[in-house]
């Protein structure tokens, strides 16, 4: 069995030559001044850029470095030329550092063995972790990237005031911006909309020299990274124009020249030489020898050189194969004449290649009994690099193993060890080879050179490429279920404390409810939390990578889940990075080599390939993306705006394959359906966008239920989707636009609509996960059923709250929380809704979310007013007194109002006037409370704010035409002026509202002797408040009966007349007109409760107030009561009234699922 | 070790690549010295060469006085070897010693006289006695070029090998008409910097399963050393013996002649019905433990990798992938996997970009199974 020793790709103790350049960037560090001065190393890869920085590294001091390669003799030791600060290499290959968050927290790890502090730094990024962590409001985070931000500057200016700062940053064409490329050549995307980019973070602080007094070395691939250089290159340009102190050093490394390729045999074979004395082995004395030969072997050393064009990581590839290779090639013993005029031709020295290449794939890859070949051999499948645990569970696990059972070879593991870490003279361990890259975390990779060579290599016939293809699934799957594991492990470990969390949550007293926070943990286990959900993000990014790698269409679910449950979470960079994988993998020129996706005409037919097809649908997406990243930015004109000009650069577009496919349905309804949300939360022309979606859903449903040869809409040439690979994705925009659809129905009241477009929603994206989505449609719906006075909206919410638990969201799971207490304020279930609403209020606020902080705050205010009523009735054990539980309300409603008025959450107005109308409602039920005579003051000033908060409220809605509100606040008006026990102005402003077709139209009236309105209108509410109405109206009737009924029997106050007061009563005509006003709203009040719901809550309030004006009655008023009532439900047909009926499965069905 | 494993010219049968081979050394424009002889184990690569080594010297007919006609060298390279592990890396100097004076200077005496002075003192290291002998040769101007063939490397580890090409073959390639013929398994190589060079890739030759008509010759020369009074088996008849099998193609030398030394010394039995799967497999366990001259099997055979050996054959194509291993249940790393590599029964073949049993094992498996599986029913 022959053991390879890779010899030629060992690092060289000197580098070879590079001289001009070494002095370039010494000069950068150790001249006097403290300029900003950037040093841009371009070169191809493979040309030795990484191991140019590594050299300056070591040489310059870096502590990382010293430590791997021992001291450098006197004359490569810079440390005497000046104090320089170098940190350890960030290699931005590791898609966390595209973004600017971790990339500053990666120049301080890179400084962190250096004298250097960022204390304060460590602070703020250490709060703005945790928000991210807890999943704060988009502009709390922003808000504290942007102080971490500050700190990390202002620190990092205190540092460079001493010492001069090196950071070397390899692999920079990494940072290109993964968005479609006529996005940024045509100005739709600005550098302001790419704040949070580590590419635009950087290209800033150069143009302002935010980083004084630093050498900043940034190495990278010029055509890849074109886009980053051009950046950094304009900003550098900026600086200058600006007068500012920077600098730019431009470095392009070329390949050795045929006397560099002499120098690197020479150290090659000195190397050598030195390790054949000092082990006295035969083997290194025989390498030593072939080297030696080759460096006096002219001929043979210029035909090396010609071969691979003096690329310094193929020399060494080449040259292992002429030490250990099966043979030599054949192609190594032409003559330099040959050579040379083979290499005019690029073909033909291509071929020559991959037929020398063909004998160190075998030699580093193929060797099937040699574990180093099967070490690289799973390294090259994997771009990511991987760690031993990867490496022992991809070269020891059978498949289909799970990780969770799997008990690891300890031998194995005890070789592996021996491979990756044990120092030994005589075989290199494989992180001391150059075709190895150590990665971030203790992983290994290979030389991206590498995966190159090898996957064109295997992609030049169809079997090696498919069995390629094979082999890689087989990988892919391990690592996928690897990745899987130890998200779900973490996710445990999450679950664990959230619901250790919730359950240290104390509900003493409503008259506290403000006061519950979730306990106060000490920084360490802050620290605990953080890092694990950092892990469970890790690895889903790990998972999403290799399901990527394993199916390429997963795009279409798997990727598109964790993007929203991240945007879902207002976590912007979370969002961008999972995108920056996406397309990593999709881009990726030599892992996609070997996708195989299944062959689809139509694609073929336009001259593409499958893959072309996917990556185009990729580009489109980014569009998308970036109007929801506006949306989540709550830059709502913003995305409207992008939304339009980038309709009018499609029209512009020339290639007309291009045209079509930007204008598809599907293409253009994915843009459209996020401008029209950002319509509807703005809040205006809010009909407009429900219409304009409800086509887009009609015009994408035609496409998903057509198959694939069916042409859908001939004019555009665009045909159905059925088992087209887009087709899940398809199905997931329109559960989108159905749940924009619902929610924008849901403001306006329309409730039976926004149930009816939830239920759709749930049908679309049933049997595809999309938990995220499906847990907030879930939440919507529930929302929409119990406005609908449907009690099983509670169960649902549950539903909702159990998936977001399992995801960990904690903001969703506060928003379920929420929603759970409103359903329970709705079903008048104080009691349970003021804990639900305190646990999302205890979340909102440790996550610092002012939007459903103020949301749980209307939703606790809501329950407490209840509850303190209930308390001053003495009906309930609540504990704590009346005045207390009102005071918390107020304080609550307090808060909120601030909320939607002061904070990043006033843009939506239709929470300020919710928030308005329970404040008036608030101070409108403290005057029950309120003895009037006793504290006169307090009373009018109660009185005067709630008239004050509900005015506010009308005059909102009505400035932005929402009616729900209006009539609620209305509704609520009227009922303030008979608490406030103005029975004229109550009944007034109740005949005012009944009035008014504009909140009431006139069919949903019940009218004397007629058939009743349908139950099945869509505006629900209106039935809602018409039966409070009522409700009002006979109270104030019941309550003018009473005061006729009291007039007329004053003057007989004996027991005795007690038949007679009764009798002039029942002859009273006025008092016979209240009592029947009084029975006939009864019967209106109950009817319209009835047409709401057939479950309403409000009719046991009716028949609460009912029941204790007629428990006093006498005989003769009940009969007479009776006997209006009785005719009154003769006269509105109440008997015809034909409810909604719960009972019904279909409904159900359909109402819930969609189904149907 | 069974009697008709030991060489005999007259049993040899030519094949294509022997007069290819033949050529070559005597090819002035030749610009390597060193050529090497792959094919799997048990393919007649040892025959091969001492098949060569006879004719190059003129002396196939044993009976006659032993007069060669061109210096030729025959190297076993595991006897220069110090096999105690304990040892190391090491060569044998009895053996070695053994060697230069019975297979090189008794040999090299015949042309060139002066190389009996040489000394052949275990003081010194064995690649300066090569060299005074090869440039006591080369002085002597021999109008032939010499041949050394060398077998047996590719059992040797990797250190061993390389002590073996430095200390005792490189010496011998410093001197221009000298040719050296190397044979091992294609999947070996050479580690000595100075034979690597010399080593054309183009130039290497691969043994080619047996050509069919030479199955006759093989078992008329077979049955006529062995079995001469054998009736029931002869070349009239032989077709029907080969029908019997239904994937084994009768291109492996190794296994044709112990299937025909089976069927001849069984009588009584139908020749359609004279192999058995006991034969079979009897045949499967030589092949790959093929025992030296002390009987100890060159490599352990576990049940499993019969076994695994099995399933390969009856599951997998004649090549595959790794992967196609694992979906059988074998991983790469397995020790049974291992084995199957290193006894170099499976490798990995450039050629076709994917991994396979050595020719003629693979079929033999599959007539054993089928056999078995009929024996069952």
């Amino acid at each position: 069995m022959n053991e390879p020793l890779f010899a030629a790709a060992r690092r060289t103790s000197v580098i070879v030559s590079r001289e001009k350049e070494l002095a370039q960037i010494q000069d950068a560090i150790y001249r006097p001044g403290n300029e900003l001065r950037v040093v841009l190393l371009k070169a191809e890869g493979g040309f030795g850029k990484s191991r140019l920085l590594e050299e300056v590294l070591w040489r310059a001091g870096n502590p990382q470095a010293r430590q791997d390669f021992g001291v450098p003799a006197p004359e490569f030791d810079w440390t005497k030329l000046g104090d320089a600060i170098v940190a350890n290499l960030i290699d931005l290959d590791d898609i966390r550092l595209h973004t600017r968050g971790f990339f500053m927290r990666q120049v301080r790890e890179a400084l962190r063995d250096t004298e250097l502090t960022f204390a304060r730094y460590a602070t703020e990024d250490s709060r703005q972790r945790r928000l991210q962590v807890q999943q704060s409001d988009y502009a709390t985070l922003q808000k504290a990237a942007k102080e971490a931000e500050d700190q990390f500057l202002e620190d990092y200016k205190i540092n460079a005031q001493t010492k001069r700062i090196v950071l070397t940053l390899d692999t920079a064409e990494r940072l290109a911006v993964p968005t479609s490329d006529w996005l940024l050549q045509r100005g739709l995307i600005t550098t302001a909309d790419l704040f949070f980019t580590t590419q635009n973070w950087l290209a800033e602080q150069i143009a302002k020299t935010c980083l004084p007094n630093t050498t900043l070395i940034i190495a990278g691939r010029p055509g890849e990274g074109k886009q980053f250089f051009e950046e950094i290159e304009k900003a550098i340009g900026r600086a200058k124009q600006a007068n500012q102190p920077c600098e730019e050093i431009p470095i392009n490394l070329e390949q050795f020249s045929l006397a560099e390729t002499h120098q690197y045999f020479g150290i090659l074979a000195q190397d050598w030489q030195k390790q054949a004395q000092d082990t006295n082995s035969l083997e290194a004395k025989n390498i030593a020898q072939v080297f030696s030969s080759l460096v006096g072997d002219n001929d043979r050393l210029k035909v090396l050189w010609l071969y691979t064009g003096g690329q310094p990581v193929r020399l060494s590839l080449y040259a292992d194969l002429i030490v250990e290779g099966r043979t030599i090639p054949e192609q190594l013993d032409d003559s330099p004449e040959q050579v040379s005029q083979l290499v005019q031709n690029a073909d033909a020295l291509k071929q020559a290649r991959l037929k020398i290449e063909d004998a160190f794939i075998t030699l580093l890859f193929e060797d099937p009994a040699n574990l180093r070949s099967q070490i690289l051999r799973v390294l090259v499948r994997a771009p990511l690099g991987l760690n031993i645990d990867q490496l022992l569970f991809a070269l020891d696990a059978p498949p289909g193993t799970n990780p969770k059972e799997w008990q690891p070879n300890p031998e194995l593991r005890v070789q592996l060890n021996r491979e990756l870490f044990t120092l030994d003279p005589k075989l290199p361990n494989l992180r001391q080879l150059s075709l190895i890259k150590p990665r971030a975390k203790d992983r290994i990779g290979l030389q991206d050179e590498i995966y190159r060579i090898y996957a064109e290599f295997k992609d030049q016939d169809p079997q090696p490429r498919h069995d390629e293809h094979l082999e890689r699934k087989s990988l892919y799957t391990k690592l996928c279920d690897w990745a899987a594991w130890h998200q779900e492990t973490w996710e445990r470990k999450r679950a664990l404390f959230q619901a250790d969390d919730e359950q240290r949550l104390r509900f003493d007293s409503p008259a506290t409810a403000l006061s519950i926070h979730f306990r106060t943990i000490s920084m360490e286990e802050q620290n605990d939390r953080v890092n694990i959900v950092e892990n469970i993000r890790e690895w889903e990014l790990e998972h999403l990578h290799y399901h990527l790698l394993h199916d390429p269409y997963t795009v279409n679910d798997a990727y598109f889940d964790l993007a929203e449950e991240r945007w879902l979470a207002n976590d912007e960079e979370g969002d961008a990075i999972t995108q920056a994988v996406m397309w990593r993998v999709i881009f990726d020129p030599y892992a996609s080599k070997f996708f195989e996706l299944p062959e689809r005409p139509v694609v073929r037919a336009r001259h593409e390939t499958e893959l072309q097809a996917l990556r185009r649908a990729v580009v489109q997406d980014s569009v998308v993306r970036w109007i929801a990243r506006f949306v989540l930015r709550k830059n709502l004109e913003r995305a409207n705006q992008f939304y339009n000009v980038v309709e009018q650069s499609i029209k512009q577009l020339s290639n007309p394959i291009e045209k079509h496919s930007w204008q598809h349905t599907f293409a253009f309804s994915d843009r459209m359906c996020w401008r029209e949300y950002a319509r509807i939360l703005i809040g205006r022309e809010m009909i407009d966008a429900i219409k304009e979606l409800e086509r887009g859903v009609q015009d994408c449903l035609k496409l998903v239920e057509a198959d694939q040869e069916t042409v859908v809409f001939p004019e555009r040439e665009e045909n159905g989707f059925k088992q087209h690979p887009a087709e899940k994705r398809l199905r997931r925009l329109i559960a989108w636009m159905y749940n924009w659809i619902g929610y924008g129905y849901t403001q306006l009241g329309y409730l039976k609509s926004a149930n009816q477009a939830y239920s759709q929603a749930l049908w679309n994206m049933r049997d595809a996960g999309y938990d995220a989505q499906r847990a907030t449609t879930i939440n919507n719906l529930s929302r929409a059923l119990s406005d609908l006075g449907r009690q099983r909206a509670r169960r649902l919410c549950l539903d909702g709250l159990e998936i977001r638990k399992r995801q960990g969201a904690n903001i969703p799971i506060a928003y379920s929380w929420n929603t759970l207490a409103l359903i329970d304020n709705d079903q008048i279930r104080p009691d349970r809704a003021w804990v639900e609403a305190a646990t999302a209020l205890a979340y909102f606020r440790r996550a610092n979310d002012p939007r459903g902080w103020g949301l749980a705050l209307i939703q606790l205010g809501e329950a407490l007013r209840r509850l303190a009523y209930q308390a001053h009735q003495n009906q309930l054990l609540v504990q704590g007194r009346s005045e207390d539980i009102f005071e918390q309300a107020e304080l609550a409603l307090q808060e909120a109002i601030e909320l939607f008025t002061n904070s990043p959450a006033a843009s939506e107005i239709v929470r300020r006037i919710e928030a308005y109308i329970e404040m008036g409602c608030i101070q409108r039920d403290r005057i029950r409370i309120i003895d009037r005579e006793k504290y006169p003051d307090e009373w009018r000033y109660r009185q005067r704010e709630a008239s004050s908060h509900l005015n506010q409220a009308i005059q909102l809605a009505r400035e932005i035409n929402l009616k729900r509100l209006e009539l609620d606040a209305r509704v609520d008006f009227g009922w303030l002026n008979y608490f406030r026990q103005d029975l004229n102005a109550a009944d007034q402003t109740a005949r005012e509202i009944l009035a008014d077709r504009r909140l009431v139209p006139e069919d949903r009236l019940l009218r004397e002797y007629q058939i009743p309105p349908s139950a099945e209108h869509d505006e629900a509410y209106v039935y809602f408040q018409l039966s409070k109405l009522a409700h009002l109206r006979a109270r104030v009737a019941m309550d003018c009966f009473l005061e006729r009924v009291k007039e007329i029997e004053a003057p007989y106050p004996s027991p005795a007349d007690r038949d007679k007061r009764h009798q002039l009563v029942h002859d009273d005509d006025q008092a016979q007109t209240h009592l029947h006003h009084a029975a006939e709203n009864y019967v209106l009040a109950s009817g319209y409760s009835h047409l709401f719901s057939v479950r309403s809550v409000a009719l046991s309030v009716i028949w609460d107030t009912m029941y204790n004006y007629t428990k006093k009655f006498n005989r003769t008023e009940l009969a007479d009561f009776h006997k209006y009532v009785c005719q009154a439900r003769e006269k509105y047909n109440a008997d015809k009234i034909v409810p909604f009926n719960p009972a019904n499965a279909d409904e159900f069905l359909r109402a819930s699922f969609g189904v149907g | 070790m069974y009697p008709w494993e030991a060489y005999q010219f007259r049993l040899y049968v030519e094949r294509p690549e022997f007069s290819r081979l033949l050529n070559w050394i005597d090819d002035g424009s030749v610009s390597k010295q060193v050529t090497s002889l792959v094919a799997a184990p048990s393919n007649g690569k040892t025959w091969f060469l001492l098949a060569v080594r006879d004719k190059l010297r003129g002396v196939q007919n044993s009976n006659a006085p032993y007069s060669p006609k061109r210096l030729v060298i025959f190297c076993n390279a595991p006897v220069l070897i110090n096999h105690d592990q304990s040892a190391g890396a090491a060569l044998n100097l009895d053996g070695v010693t053994k060697w230069l004076e019975q297979d090189v200077i008794i040999e090299s005496k015949h042309f060139c006289p002066t190389v009996t002075s040489i000394i052949l003192d275990r003081g010194r290291e064995p690649a300066a006695i090569v060299t005074d002998i090869v440039n006591a040769l080369a002085a002597h101007k021999l109008p032939h070029t010499i041949v050394v063939l060398v077998d047996g490397l590719d059992e040797l580890s990797d250190a061993q090998a390389l002590l073996v090409e430095s200390q005792i073959l490189e010496p011998f390639i410093r001197t221009p008409n000298i040719r050296m013929i190397i044979a091992h398994r294609d999947e070996h190589k050479l580690r000595n910097s100075t034979l690597r060079r010399n080593n054309g890739d183009q130039t290497r030759l691969r043994l080619e399963p047996l050509p069919l008509p030479s199955v006759q010759e093989q078992f008329q020369k077979f049955k006529d050393a062995f079995h001469p009074s054998a009736t029931h088996l002869t070349n009239t008849n032989l077709q029907e013996l080969c029908k019997s099998l239904e994937f084994y193609r009768w291109d492996h030398p190794f296994i044709n002649n112990f299937l025909f030394d089976t069927a001849l010394k069984r009588t009584g039995v139908a020749i359609a019905q004279i192999l058995t799967s006991k034969d079979l497999d009897d045949c499967l366990r030589a092949v790959i433990q093929r025992p030296k001259d002390a009987n100890k099997p060159r490599f352990e055979l576990h049940p499993q990798m019969i076994d695994a050996l099995k399933a390969i054959a009856e599951k997998l194509s004649d090549d595959w992938t790794l992967t196609d291993l694992v979906n059988l249940g074998y991983q790469d790393r397995d020790p049974i996997t291992q084995q199957l590599f290193s006894a170099g029964i499976a490798f990995y073949n450039p050629q076709s970009r994917r991994y396979q049993l050595a020719d003629g094992i693979r079929e033999l498996v599959r007539d054993l199974i089928k056999k078995e599986s009929e024996g069952k029913a």
